[in-house]
């Protein structure tokens, strides 16, 4: 009986070691396998959040969407991740994209098209995404 | 539109802004590091006048943990409801700063912090420093999350501070009309 309870005991420590060791090492949300709740370019995003913030965050804010748009620059920030901004008609405005770790943006220059799926993390004078990947065609 | 408002209007008052500003918090205590970094912030600062805003989206705060950001977000700073957090104030010594000759000018800042729906007074020491044509804005100061209505649960008081240290950094260019 107590010998019952002793491996009992250890399988359910074990478990619990398991998920603590998961959530702990819990790998960051990234918009990589998720389905785009919404597709579109770039002027139409920015124009939604300069024009209707509020509606616009409740439809895109925390959710992956796709977004289109010509490359302004592409960079590296202050911590080390790759930022690419895409333009709209406003000269200070651009969606900020700051891509997933690792995702390989040696394809991308400035002037040119892009698709690239992000999660929307709101409007700053820019709209933001984060954890992002370039759409393959 | 706030940005582009200033924009029009610029055309005497000179005006300082970025894009690209860093803030960085540490919340943690000696039992666990909590720290995260937002390089996206917005900071405009009007030479003439000494007004200076900051603005940043809450769910642009790297860490290095997941979970920790998931907590951070969705526990303490309710990200969904309330996604930015802005500081709007003043430099109070403006004339002391010579945005014309290369310096570092100590500064005294205060204003209004907003974060998590709450809006509190506070006041700190930074420095400007003017380095051929472009500015540096620095400081530091200290937050209490139970100011602001950040509710810390009794099972992790130990390891939240209730002094966050928030280090602000910004490169900032002039503003083109």
């Amino acid at each position: 009986m107590l010998k019952k309870i002793l491996i009992v005991g250890l399988i359910l420590l074990a478990i619990g070691i398991g998920i603590g060791a998961y959530l702990w090492n819990k790998p960051h949300r990234t918009a990589e396998n998720e389905k785009p709740v919404a597709t579109l370019t770039a002027e139409n995003l920015f124009v939604e959040f300069s024009e209707t913030e509020q509606a616009a965050q409740g439809k895109y804010l925390d959710k992956t969407i796709q977004v289109s748009g010509t490359i302004n620059n592409v960079s590296t920030t202050e911590t080390g991740d790759t930022k690419v901004t895409l333009a709209t008609s406003d000269m200070l405005a651009e969606i900020v994209c700051l891509m997933k770790a690792g995702e390989n943006v040696s394809a991308l220059t400035s002037g040119t098209v892009v698709a690239i799926k992000g999660i929307c993390i709101g409007y700053n004078t820019d709209v933001q995404l984060q954890q992002c990947v370039v759409v393959k065609e | 539109m706030a940005i582009t408002a200033l924009a029009v209007t610029s055309t005497t008052a000179q005006k300082y802004f970025t894009k690209e500003g860093n803030i960085t918090f540490h919340a943690g205590t000696s039992v666990e590091d909590i720290d995260a970094t937002n390089t996206t912030a917005t900071c405009v600062i009007d030479a003439a006048t000494g007004d200076m805003e900051w603005s940043v989206l809450v769910k642009g705060f790297k860490f290095k943990r997941a979970l920790m950001e998931e907590h951070f977000n969705e526990n303490y700073m309710e990200s969904n409801t309330f996604p930015k957090s802005s500081f709007k104030g003043k430099i109070d010594n403006i004339s002391s700063v010579k945005f014309t000759a290369d310096g570092t000018y100590k500064v005294k800042v205060s204003g209004k912090l907003t974060m998590h729906g709450q809006t509190k007074d506070i006041s700190t020491d930074g420095t400007i420093t003017v380095k051929g044509g472009t500015i540096t804005a620095d400081s530091k100061f200290f937050v209490n999350p139970a100011d602001f209505k950040i509710e810390v649960p009794a099972t992790n008081k130990d390891k939240i501070s209730n002094k966050v240290e928030i280090v602000v950094s910004a490169n900032l260019a002039e503003l083109k009309k």
